[in-house]
């Protein structure tokens, strides 16, 4: 057996083992999804709604640069359904027109406002209180990325939980609740993770969400089958093996004393929520707290967030949350394979470097193999097309499955017409597109270790929610 | 068999596996649509005859006629109906309720193995109005599942089983604010009914600190004024989240006798009890404890300054002028600070800068 056939071996057990886990994901996922709308009782949600008792929450929304969108955001998480929040907006360091806008639309006045400063950020130059908003306050300071945003923004907060989100997300107004809930159940939650979604064909009209609907192009229905993908199966599945390694920048509600044990979000983050994500896993871990237990995923609070659209848009973002992906990896290199941290040391830090960060770089290796089997007359033509078959229908089967698990929830395809539009995308999803995104994640892994470490172009926004 | 073999021989399984998902998701779809028009129209339909029932329109056996034709959906509305009815209203449902004779399956449920069964029926024995289901939810605040002993004690409030009290705190003592808070709330559906036996907890030295916070607060949410001296009694307990409990329960019950024990724990090592404490002088409008308040200004808890701030307003004139004062001439740097910072936003002093609006 030469070296080749060996290679090609290896790259087939490696696809057959993340095929596998998938697999098993999508069976974990499916059975907790089933677990957790068993265990909703009876007006469980408008009794957390009406309740004086219930948790408050500060919403904290960094933004730099974002006056096309904030508003709408704003005003979207001003509407939701919740007892006590108050929404905090940090503008870090906007050279656009964000913090005047916000004033004019929302009638703010500058305050004294101080918190107690567990983490250090960049000066903060001014805070301000909405006069027809009570629970609005706009944070004006020096620009030092996301992380440093809301950082300052959580040394500014008064309540015992935050719910993280991004300038972009527009929320589900029971979303709130729907990740309280967690918290209400059992106090050994540390944080809850909910499902994000394209909100590009969405009507939003001032913050409100009219009606839903699919992405128009083609790329976005790609990312759309992506992010089903994600966090229909992939992320509740993951959470049940105690090895949920990223929950996303755009929803996320944790305890503030957490929050600020852990030293908050890294400013030198490419992804900051990822590497948070680690970084938190790590210190329940380290602690051994007995009073925070874990990760949760909350399959029925929903965020939608934008999605590029464009192609250059989509490489620049997926190029960064490659290396973001490394750069949390390698930065919380300790956990991986160390049984100290249970699961997600021996199950979660692996396949993340493995399966995720990895995974560009293996599949590319597989692409060249057969072009050189083919060339070398290895393989056959025929044999070539049967595995590349192979490939395809796993990806459509386990797209499918997500499509499944989403069509018995409220996130199912409103229409006929967007349901066909959704497995029309599944279809000819590896078709290019997949190909595509590897390529992109192939150069971001080499940008990796060529020392690129900043964030891209920021993206065009689309002004539908203002 | 070789590789290329296997790869083929998955692919046409897969295949088959995906066209076989597709048409499950297509039928799956078929079915969630038809379900969800059968239920807009049996609301659409049930609805107006159970408004007309209750008041007093439509005859009882009409209005069952009609429930009867989706009993599942029938008892969701008549809960639905039962909670934004209320306490008074819901006796009237009674009779809609027994017309389905599910009480004893429910309770058959509730004794079985499946966890989520046992939460439901739970929940839903409560909305009955059948006495005969307090046994079996008396039974059910031992379960293993925490969830379902929360159920059935919200049950047995709402059949109004005043006997439940002392139980329930001693099934649901579980450690944590919000757990506590909880099960607070649910007591405090029985209303005042509840206010002998939760007198007799907080007087017996046998109960942990967990029930004697419940009790505690149970009893400023009832605001129970026999709680008072019991409740004075807890202020020295040895355990913090008691003591708050205790202060902010009497600031509920509003009793002005009690203001110089509560200023006594100013000093509290636990700074939620003396974040508490501030709140309480506020509520209870005790204007003598404006130096204390003024100190509490200096604290080290942003919680605790905050506090003594908003009651100095609450206290009124004095306290706003004692307050305005502390602006310029508190010793203290955070007493300043804090002091302006709650004047801005009540709107009684300018900011420091023009407002850029």
């Amino acid at each position: 057996m030469n070296a080749i056939h060996i290679l090609l071996w290896v790259i087939l057990a490696y696809y057959i083992v993340l095929q596998t886990i998938y697999l098993l994901l999508v069976l974990i996922g499916a059975t907790q999804v089933r677990r957790y709308h068993r265990g909703i009782t009876f007006a469980e949600f408008r009794r957390i709604g009406e309740s004086p008792l219930s948790m408050p929450v500060s919403i904290i929304i960094p933004c730099y640069n974002e006056a096309e969108i904030i508003v709408g955001t704003i005003r979207n998480a001003l509407r939701l359904n919740y007892p006590q929040y108050e929404v905090i907006v940090v503008s870090d360091g906007s050279t656009d027109a964000t913090v005047g806008l916000l004033s004019e639309s929302f009638k703010m006045r500058k305050i004294d406002r101080f918190g107690r400063r567990h983490i250090p950020t960049k000066e903060v130059l001014g805070v301000y209180e909405s006069q027809e908003y009570p629970n609005l306050v706009v944070v004006e300071k020096v620009n030092g990325r996301r992380a440093d945003a809301i950082n300052a923004a959580v040394s500014l907060s008064r309540y015992p939980l935050l719910c993280i989100i991004d300038a972009d997300c527009v929320l589900d107004a029971d979303a709130l609740l729907h990740m309280a809930r967690p918290f209400l159940r059992d106090t050994g939650v540390a944080a809850v993770a909910g499902v994000v979604r394209p909100s590009n064909g969405l009507s939003i009209v001032d913050g409100q969400i009219l009606s839903s609907g699919l992405p128009k192009t083609l790329l976005g229905m790609n990312q759309e089958v992506e992010y089903a993908r994600s966090f229909q199966w992939a992320r509740i599945g993951l959470s049940r093996l105690k090895s949920m390694l990223c929950i996303s920048g755009a929803l996320l509600l944790i305890k503030k004393s957490l929050f600020e044990e852990v030293g908050g979000s890294w400013p030198g983050a490419m992804t900051d929520d990822i590497e948070f994500t680690m970084r938190l896993n790590r210190h329940i871990h380290d602690r051994r707290r007995k009073d925070h237990q874990g990760l949760i995923f909350a399959p029925d609070a929903v965020c939608f967030t934008e999605i590029p659209e464009k192609f250059r848009q989509y490489a620049s973002q997926r190029n960064r949350w490659q290396r973001g992906t490394m750069q949390a990896i390698f930065r919380n290199r300790g956990m991986i394979f160390n049984p100290r941290y249970g699961m997600t040391g021996l199950l979660g830090m692996p396949f993340f470097l493995i399966f995720e960060a990895m995974a560009a770089v293996v599949e590319l290796s597989a692409w060249i193999l057969m072009v050189v089997c083919l060339v070398l007359g290895i393989a056959t033509g025929s044999e070539i097309l049967i595995m590349l078959f192979l490939a395809y229908i796993l990806g459509v089967f386990l797209s499918l499955s997500s499509v499944l698990l989403t069509e018995s929830t409220r996130l199912r395809t409103a229409s006929w017409r967007d349901f066909w539009r959704l497995i029309l995308a599944i279809l000819i999803d590896n078709l290019g597109f997949h190909q595509f995104h590897l390529l992109i994640r192939v150069v971001g892994t080499f940008q990796y270790f060529l020392g690129r470490r900043d964030l891209g172009k920021t993206m065009e926004r689309m002004p539908l929610q203002s | 068999m070789n590789l290329i073999t296997i790869a083929l021989t998955s692919a046409i399984v897969l295949t088959f596996l995906s066209v076989l998902l597709l048409i499950v998701i297509i039928g799956l779809r078929i079915f969630t649509d038809r379900n969800l028009d059968h239920e807009s129209n049996f609301r659409k339909r049930a609805l107006p005859v159970l408004k007309g029932f209750l008041a007093g329109d439509a005859p009882a056996d009409v209005t069952v006629a009609i429930l009867a034709k989706d009993p599942y959906r029938a008892l969701q509305l008549l809960m639905e109906e039962s909670d934004s009815l209320g306490e008074g209203g819901r006796d009237k449902l009674r009779p809609l309720f027994a017309s389905f004779s599910v009480v004893k399956k429910e309770i058959s449920l509730l004794k079985g193995n499946l966890w989520q069964n046992r939460l439901h029926a739970a929940v839903r024995l409560g909305y009955f109005g059948d006495d005969s289901a307090l046994p079996s939810l008396m039974t059910a605040l031992r379960d293993d599942v925490v969830a379902v002993r929360f159920a059935a004690a919200r049950s047995l409030c709402q059949l109004a089983c005043t006997e439940a009290v002392e139980p329930i705190i001693r099934s649901l003592d579980v450690p944590g604010e919000v757990s506590q808070r909880r099960v607070a709330e649910i007591l405090f559906i029985l209303g005042a009914r509840a206010n002998e036996a939760i007198l007799e907890i907080l007087k017996s030295a046998s109960y942990n600190d967990a029930s004697l916070s419940i009790a505690a607060r149970v009893a400023g949410l009832l605001r129970a004024e026999l709680a008072v001296p019991p409740l004075q009694n807890l202020l020295t307990h040895q355990v913090p989240n008691v003591r708050l409990n205790a202060v902010r329960s009497l600031a509920s019950i509003g009793d002005h006798a009690t203001i110089p024990s509560i200023a006594s724990l100013s000093g509290d090592s636990s700074w939620e009890v003396r974040s508490s404490v501030m709140a309480a002088l506020g509520r209870l409008h005790a204007t003598a404890q404006i130096p204390l308040l003024l100190q509490g200004l200096s604290d080290q808890e942003w919680w605790v300054r905050h506090n003594a701030g908003a009651s100095l307003i609450q206290l009124g004139d004095q306290g706003i002028k004692a307050l305005r004062n502390a602006v310029e001439h508190h010793v203290d740097a955070y007493g300043r600070d804090v002091s302006r910072q709650i004047l801005q936003q009540r709107g009684l002093l300018p900011a420091t800068t023009e407002s850029r609006s």
